[in-house]
């Protein structure tokens, strides 16, 4: 995560995650306030894509503490996922990885003159090296800014029991811009056909496990990185289990 | 994405396009923050810079981009300090408090003074502009602002 030229709010690193876990309660409080009853007929969720709480487990906070806790949003979100697609590895392994690409997926410490963290072309490199594959999006040429198409292959590959990392800027989800990357694993279409809920594994929250965003505001934070996803080429596990 | 001249978001559009460019996509992490746009006659200028827990790192590109199809034409990554000479390597904390409708309004007013620049007075849009930029930006990161272009600060008092 990093902040934007605006958002000085001077608070310790402290402050904010408080600030942020306090704003996340408030707005589960506020999703659990409205029945699926009370909304409009044509509000209702109709299809759920995804295993969020199946997928839950696997998740963990990249912390607050320590040289590269700043920065390593897309590596722990990649370690979990790996670890949610049965495959064995650790954060470190994951960072070593991304240092040794050329060019370089991922960056820390003197030798990166302040350009620390993992390039948004570099989302979902742990993916292609631990041998799952993957896929990106948007596809090359295509038209960046197409909204529908986006969400149309966000829901292709959740189906299809496929990782899915999605870069987004936290400020439509937590009030303060920073570039992030969140495991997507699930979401919830109304009759429709709206997004109207993302499931995911937030490693910037402390107790981010199955955290649900609002859809408008799920698609905000996505557009200002081009609904910019990786995803895996295999499935977890249980897929084809729960298939049979 | 379209850049119609029409659109009122399209400053907030261009800022998005420079942001996923793949020259920038490609090399600068996730975790660097874009500058807001600095005008040139026939560009615009940017930096990136890192922020590390409330301390603004160091500025460490420069940045230019065509107008008004906002192509990527020049990048160059500071990997030794030398890029902002006598301006200091690591700018310390930064204190503005955030607003996102102030920082969108800044970026829309781009395009009328990226079509003004050198052409005409500045006029009420550069005091605006001046406005949410004072607003907006550090004091720290200020000058590194009026030296990606010191001449477009001079012409927005104009």
């Amino acid at each position: 995560m990093y902040r934007e030229v605006d958002d000085g709010a001077d608070r310790s690193q402290q402050d904010r995650a408080a600030e942020q876990a306090r704003l996340r309660e408030v707005m589960r409080e506020e999703r659990e306030n409205i029945s699926e009853g009370d909304k409009p007929d044509d509000l209702k969720t109709i299809e759920h894509v995804g295993e969020p709480e199946k997928l839950a487990e696997y998740g963990t906070y990249q912390g607050d503490e320590g040289e590269t806790a700043g920065y390593d949003c897309v590596v722990v979100a990649q370690q979990n996922a790996l670890d949610g697609l049965g495959v064995e590895t650790t954060t470190e392994e994951i960072r070593q990885i991304g240092e040794n690409m050329d060019p370089p997926a991922y960056g820390r410490g003197e030798n990166t003159y302040g350009l620390n963290g993992t390039t948004p072309d570099g989302v979902g490199y742990a993916f292609e090296a631990k041998g799952v594959g993957r896929i990106d999006y948007p596809p090359e040429n295509s038209d960046t800014s197409d909204c529908t198409e986006a969400i149309n292959h966000l829901r292709n590959e959740l189906s299809e029991g496929h990782a899915v990392i999605a870069v987004v800027d936290t400020e439509p989800l937590w009030g303060q811009p920073g570039g992030h990357a969140v495991w997507v694993t699930g979401a919830d279409f109304n009759s429709d056909g709206r997004l109207e809920t993302v499931k995911v594994n937030d490693p910037g929250v402390e107790n981010g496990q199955n955290i649900s965003y609002e859809g408008n505001k799920f698609i905000e934070a996505w557009e200002s990185y081009d609904y910019r996803m990786s995803s895996s080429q295999e499935s977890f596990p249980f897929w084809g289990e729960q298939e049979k | 994405m379209s850049m119609s001249t029409n659109d009122e978001n399209l400053g907030y559009r261009w800022w998005i396009k420079v942001k996923n460019a793949p020259v920038v996509s490609s090399q600068i992490p996730l975790e660097a923050a874009l500058s807001y746009p600095v005008c040139a006659q026939g560009e615009l200028r940017f930096f990136h810079y890192a922020v590390s827990n409330g301390q603004i790192v160091r500025p460490f590109t420069y940045l230019r981009a065509t107008l008004p199809d906002m192509e990527v034409v020049e990048l160059i990554i500071d990997r030794h300090g030398k890029l902002f000479p006598g301006l200091p390597a690591e700018p310390g904390v930064y204190g503005v408090t955030f607003d996102r409708e102030r920082r969108i309004a800044l970026l829309n007013l781009i395009p009328s003074l990226a079509q003004k620049y050198l052409r005409e007075p500045a006029g009420e849009t550069g005091q605006t502009f001046l406005r949410l930029f004072n607003q907006s930006v550090p004091e720290t990161l200020k000058p590194f602002y009026e030296a990606l272009n010191p001449r477009f600060f001079q012409w927005l008092s104009s």
